[in-house]
C-alpha cells in the first residue's frame, strides 16, 4: 500500500508542469449540419383561397473537406434549381500569437505582434484582431496587413478599443506555417488585452439570399478564435505600485490559463506581488524567463509594472 | 246556465320524413289566438306553426286546434298542413253563456323561437327544447268579464312574448394580450433575438388572441350560441408599401367563425401578415360591429439612414414608386453603414471623392420591416429576393463602382474590393455576401445581440413552448447564435453527418406522428416560456427495449428529478409514462434538457413530454354542477381520477392506451 502511495506520488509529481508551453489561440468547435427541423419556404400566395404557398426547399449542408473545414449549404431555389454557398468553419485557423513591447526614448511603447498560422491551420490567416485599452494608439501600417477599428456595436469588441489588421493585398497570403509581424504603439504601459484572429469570412453567395434554416446556422464574430496578449491599458499610467502589484495579482489566473506562467512559479509571484517585492520580482521574472518558467508576455508585464521596460 | 268549456287545442305535427337526429336542434314555433266579440258572441280561434327552414327540409307542418266547452264539447275546429308553415281559423259562436273558460290543452309542439341568433337570446329557452316538449297555457277560470277579455290577454301575451323573448346580448371584445403591435410573421430565427424586448408584453410575438365576451344585458350572466365573426374592416395600408397589384394579405385567423361556448367567450388567434403595415381587424355578430382595432404590424427602432451630406461617402438608391424609401434599418446598422462609408471614403480617396465613386447603399428595409417585396410589378409575392430585409440589419451595397483594382491606403497597395470588405467587417458584417451576379455585397450586420448571446439555443421554429402544455420529442432546439447547441447525439461511428442530430422517425402505424429513438448520452434541449410560477409535473411518453434505462431532466443546467426510467415496455413501438410531481419552476423562460443516462445504442424512445401543474393528492369533492354536466354530456363521474369519464378518457382528453 504505501509502495502505490508513493508510486502515486511520483506519478503526479511528473505530470506538474515544468515549463511553459505557449497556447494556441483557443477555438470552439462548431459543427454544421442538415438542419432536422425547419419550415416549408414560402412561395407566394394562392390567389383563390389567400393562403400561403409553400414547398420544400430542402436545406442541408454537405461537408466537402473535413480537414479544411468546408462545407456546402444548399438548398432548392424559388426557381425549383439547386443553389449552394461555400461554408468554412472559423475554426480551422490554428493560430500562436508572439507578442513584445519595448520603450522607447520618448516614453512611447512598442508592440509588436507575431502572428503565426500554424502548419496545421486549413486556411490562410485573414486578420488578427487585437484589443487595447488606451487613446492614443497608432497602428504601424508598414507592414502587410492594414489596421481597420473596430465598431464598439460589435458585441465582442464593445470592450475598449480593438484594432483588426487585415490582410487586403493581392499580393500577400499568410498561409499555414507562415507569419505575419505586426505593430503599434502608445504612450500606454502593456497589460493583459484580449487578441482575436480569423480566416476569410467573406462568402460567394449563390443567386439569391439563403433560406432561413441555413443562415440561422451562420455564426458571426464569436467564430474567430480568441486569446490573450499584451497591449496597451492607459490606467496603468496612474496606477501606484502597489496598484500595479494588485493588477498582476488579480490577472494571474488569466496568465495561467493562457499558458504564460507555471503553476509553480505562480505560486511564487503571487507572493512575491503581495509582498511588493519589486527588487525580487526582477530578479525571479529574469531567472524563470531562462528557464521557460514564464512566457516572454509576462516578463514585459512584471518589468513594466516595477518600471523596468 | 250553461257552462263552457272553451278549448283550444292546437297540434303542431310534424310528418317526419327523415327520422330526426337527436344531436340537431331543429327549430319550430307556433302561434295561438282566441279574440271574443262581445256583440256578436263570437269567438275566433287561430293557430298557426312553422318551421325553420332546415327543419322543413324535412317535415311538413301540420297544426289542429279545437275549442271545447268545459264539458268537453267541441265548439269549432280546424286543421291545415303546409311547408313550411300551416294555419287554420276557425270562429265559434254560441258560446255567449259560458261561465268558465278552461284551456285544458293549449299545446305549442316544439316552441322553439328563431330570431334569437347573433346577438340576441331567447329569454324562455324555449331554443333548448326538443320535438315532443310542449307549452300548456294550463286551466283557467275566468269570470264574463275575463272571459270577454281573455283573447285580448292571449294576444297581449304574444305580443309579449314576442317582444320580451329575444334580448339583447353585451358583446365585448378585447386584445390578450393588449397591444396594438405585432412584429410581421416568419421572420427568421436569427432575426428574432435582436428583436426580443422592444414590443412590450409581446416580445417577439407576431400574433394576439382576440377574446369576445357575450353577456346577458339584465343579468350580465354568459351566453352561450352567439355567432362571433372575424375578419377584416378597412383596406389594410402603410408599411412603405405604394401602387401594388393584387390582393394585400392582411394576416390570418385561426378561426373566422366561432360560437360563445358556456363561459359566453368566443376567441381567435390573429397572426399578422408577413408585410409591414396596418390592418385593421373587425369583429362582427349579425353583421353588427362589436369590436374593430386598427393592427401595426412593424419592426420597432427601424429608422431611416438619413440621407447623406456632400462630404459623406454614400448615396441611397433603389427607390421605387412601389416601394418609394427602403433605407430603414436598426441605428447600429445605420451607424455601421455611415461609417464604412466614412471610412472607404477617408482612406481610398485621400484626393477627394466624387459622387460617382461614393458607395451606392441599396435596398435596406421597408419603413416598417416585414417582407421587401422587389418584384416587378410588385404582388406582394412572399418569395423571391430580399428575404432578409425584414428586421433592418441588412443592406445590398453595389459593386459596380468599386472596381478589383489596386489603391493606396496609408502607404500600401491593397486591392479595392478587398479593403471594402474589411471595412465591411470592421463594422458590423462579418459574414458579407458577395452576391456579384447581382452586383453587389449583401451585407448582415452581427452585433451579438445580448439578448442572443443569453437565448442559447434557439427553439424549434423560433417559439418557446408552452409551459404548461405538451412538447413533442422531435422539436427539440435548434444551435443557438453563440453557438449554444439545442441538441447532442454521442458519436456512433456514423459517417453521416445528418446522424449528429437526433433523429425523428414516424411512430409505426401513426406517420403523422414522430419519436426520436435516444443514446446514452444523448441530450435535447427545449426552450419553454413558463406562464406562472408554482409546481409541476414531469411527464415523458417512451418506450424501452431494455429494462434499467434512466434518464433525466434538468431546468437551466440543473438536474431537477435525478434518474427516471425510461418505460420498459419490451418493445420500441409500445409507450408508457414516466412522471415525476412537484418540480417547482419560475415563470419566464427556461431551456429544460432531458439527458439521456448512461451509454450505449437504443436506450429508448421518447414521443412527448408534458409538464403540467402539480397539485397535491386531497379529496375529490366535485360541485354539484360539474358532476351534472359531466352526465349531461354522456360521461360519469370519477372519483378516482377526480375528472368526468367519457369510456377510457377523462376530462374529454383521451388517449389511446
Amino acid at each position: 500500500m504505501m509502495a502505490l502511495a508513493i508510486c502515486v506520488g511520483c506519478s503526479s509529481s511528473q505530470r506538474a508542469q515544468t515549463r511553459v508551453q505557449r497556447k494556441p489561440l483557443e477555438k470552439q468547435r462548431r459543427d454544421y449540419q442538415t438542419p432536422a427541423n425547419y419550415s416549408p419556404r414560402e412561395l407566394g400566395y394562392d390567389r383563390t383561397t389567400g393562403k400561403v404557398v409553400t414547398y420544400d426547399h430542402k436545406p442541408r449542408v454537405e461537408l466537402k473537406d473535413d480537414k479544411a473545414g468546408k462545407y456546402e449549404f444548399k438548398w432548392i431555389g424559388y426557381d425549383g434549381k439547386e443553389k449552394a454557398v461555400l461554408f468554412q468553419r472559423g475554426d480551422v485557423l490554428d493560430a500562436v500569437v508572439t507578442a513584445s513591447v519595448s520603450k522607447t526614448s520618448d516614453n512611447q511603447y512598442i508592440y509588436s505582434y507575431v502572428v503565426e498560422n500554424l502548419p496545421t491551420s486549413a486556411a490562410y490567416l485573414k486578420r488578427f484582431v487585437v484589443q487595447n485599452l488606451a487613446t492614443d494608439v497608432i497602428p504601424d501600417n508598414g507592414g502587410p496587413f492594414v489596421a481597420f477599428k473596430m465598431s464598439k456595436a460589435i458585441e465582442q469588441f464593445k470592450d475598449g478599443n480593438w484594432l483588426s489588421f487585415d490582410d487586403v493585398s493581392d499580393d500577400i497570403q499568410i498561409n499555414p506555417g507562415q507569419k505575419v509581424q505586426i505593430r503599434l504603439r502608445s504612450s500606454a504601459p502593456p497589460g493583459l488585452v484580449e487578441c482575436r484572429a480569423s480566416i476569410e469570412t467573406v462568402m460567394n453567395g449563390g443567386d439569391e439570399e439563403m433560406p432561413s434554416a441555413l443562415e440561422n446556422l451562420l455564426p458571426g464574430y464569436e467564430d474567430f478564435p480568441k486569446g490573450y496578449t499584451i497591449g496597451p491599458v492607459e490606467d496603468l499610467k496612474r496606477f501606484t505600485t502597489e496598484e500595479r502589484m494588485k493588477y498582476m495579482v488579480e490577472k494571474l489566473p488569466q496568465f495561467r490559463k493562457a499558458g504564460w506562467i507555471t503553476d509553480d512559479a505562480a505560486v511564487r509571484y503571487e507572493r512575491l506581488l503581495k509582498k511588493n517585492q519589486t527588487a525580487g520580482l526582477v530578479t525571479s521574472v529574469d531567472q524563470d524567463l531562462q528557464s521557460e518558467q514564464v512566457l516572454p508576455e509576462f516578463a514585459a508585464l512584471i518589468r513594466s509594472m516595477v518600471n523596468r521596460l | 246556465m250553461r257552462k263552457y268549456k272553451l278549448s283550444f287545442v292546437l297540434f303542431a305535427g310534424l310528418f317526419c320524413l327523415l327520422a330526426r337526429s337527436s344531436g340537431q336542434a331543429q327549430q319550430a314555433f307556433g302561434y295561438a289566438a282566441i279574440s271574443f266579440d262581445e256583440g256578436t258572441n263570437t269567438a275566433t280561434g287561430y293557430a298557426s306553426t312553422e318551421l325553420d327552414y332546415e327543419t322543413a327540409y324535412y317535415y311538413d307542418a301540420e297544426v289542429q286546434a279545437h275549442i271545447e266547452d268545459e264539458d268537453g264539447n267541441v265548439l269549432g275546429s280546424g286543421q291545415a298542413t303546409g311547408n313550411p308553415s300551416a294555419s287554420t281559423f276557425f270562429d265559434v259562436v254560441q258560446i255567449v253563456f259560458c261561465f268558465r273558460i278552461s284551456i285544458i290543452s293549449s299545446v305549442i309542439v316544439a316552441p322553439h323561437f328563431l330570431g334569437c341568433n347573433g346577438r340576441y337570446y331567447d329569454i324562455f329557452g324555449f331554443s333548448d327544447f326538443w320535438f315532443g316538449w310542449w307549452w300548456d297555457f294550463g286551466d283557467f277560470d275566468f269570470d264574463r268579464r275575463t272571459r270577454c277579455i281573455f283573447g285580448r290577454l292571449i294576444t297581449i301575451a304574444v305580443i309579449i312574448r314576442d317582444i320580451i323573448r329575444c334580448l339583447p346580448v353585451d358583446i365585448s371584445c378585447s386584445k390578450v394580450p393588449d397591444t396594438n403591435q405585432l412584429l410581421p410573421s416568419s421572420l427568421r430565427n436569427i432575426e428574432r433575438p435582436y428583436l426580443t424586448g422592444l414590443i412590450p408584453q409581446v416580445n417577439d410575438a407576431d400574433h394576439l388572441t382576440i377574446a369576445c365576451r357575450a353577456t346577458r344585458e339584465i343579468t350580465g350572466e354568459p351566453q352561450s350560441g352567439v355567432t362571433v365573426r372575424f375578419g377584416f374592416g378597412d383596406p389594410p395600408n402603410g408599411g412603405g408599401h405604394a401602387q401594388h397589384q393584387g390582393v394585400r394579405p392582411q394576416g390570418s385567423w385561426s378561426s373566422t367563425v366561432v360560437r360563445t361556448g358556456s363561459d359566453g367567450w368566443a376567441s381567435s388567434i390573429y397572426t399578422a401578415p408577413v408585410f409591414g403595415g396596418i390592418t385593421q381587424i373587425l369583429m362582427t355578430v349579425d353583421g353588427d360591429e362589436v369590436g374593430r382595432a386598427n393592427m401595426e404590424t412593424k419592426v420597432p427602432t427601424l429608422a431611416r439612414l438619413q440621407n447623406p451630406a456632400n462630404t459623406e461617402g454614400y448615396l441611397l438608391i433603389g427607390n421605387t414608386q412601389t416601394h418609394p424609401d427602403g433605407h430603414y434599418g436598426i441605428v447600429a446598422a445605420n451607424n455601421g453603414l455611415r461609417d464604412i462609408a466614412a471610412d472607404y471614403r477617408n482612406t481610398a480617396f485621400p484626393n477627394g471623392q466624387t459622387d460617382a465613386d461614393k458607395l451606392n447603399y441599396n435596398d435596406q428595409s421597408l419603413t416598417w420591416g416585414g417582407k421587401f417585396d422587389i418584384q416587378t410589378p410588385a404582388t406582394w409575392q412572399t418569395a423571391g429576393d430580399h428575404d432578409e430585409h425584414r428586421v433592418g440589419i441588412n443592406c445590398d451595397v453595389s459593386n459596380h463602382n468599386v472596381p478589383s483594382n489596386t489603391i493606396v491606403v496609408n502607404g500600401q497597395n491593397v486591392n479595392r474590393r478587398t479593403y471594402l470588405e474589411s471595412v465591411f467587417n470592421a463594422h458590423g458584417s462579418t459574414r458579407t455576401l458577395r452576391e456579384f451576379g447581382r452586383n453587389h455585397w449583401h451585407l448582415r450586420f452581427e452585433f451579438g445581440n445580448a439578448a442572443a448571446a443569453t437565448a442559447g439555443s434557439v427553439p424549434a421554429d423560433g417559439v418557446a413552448a408552452n409551459v404548461p402544455g405538451a412538447i413533442e420529442a422531435e422539436r427539440y432546439d435548434t444551435t443557438g447564435d453563440d453557438g449554444t447547441a439545442g441538441s447532442f447525439v454521442p458519436d456512433n461511428g456514423a459517417t453521416d453527418p445528418l446522424y449528429n442530430y437526433p433523429q425523428v422517425l414516424p411512430i409505426a402505424g401513426s406517420d403523422n406522428q414522430s419519436y426520436v429513438p435516444t443514446a446514452g448520452g444523448q441530450w435535447m434541449k427545449y426552450t419553454v416560456n413558463v406562464t406562472s410560477s408554482g409546481s409541476y409535473s414531469f411527464m415523458a411518453r417512451a418506450g424501452s427495449l431494455t429494462n434499467g434505462s434512466t434518464f433525466h431532466f434538468e431546468v437551466d443546467g440543473i438536474d431537477r428529478t435525478g434518474p427516471m426510467s425510461i418505460p420498459y415496455t419490451g418493445s420500441a413501438d409500445i409507450y408508457n409514462f414516466a412522471t415525476i410531481n412537484d418540480i417547482w419552476l419560475d415563470a419566464g423562460q427556461h431551456v429544460i434538457r432531458v439527458v439521456v443516462d448512461g451509454s450505449g445504442q437504443a436506450l429508448g424512445n421518447f414521443d412527448y413530454f408534458t409538464i403540467n401543474p402539480y397539485f397535491p393528492p386531497q379529496g375529490c369533492n366535485p360541485e354539484p354542477w360539474e358532476i351534472q354536466d359531466c352526465q349531461n354530456s354522456g360521461g360519469s363521474w370519477d372519483y378516482g381520477f377526480c375528472g368526468c369519464q367519457y369510456y377510457g378518457c377523462v376530462n374529454r382528453v383521451c388517449e389511446v392506451y
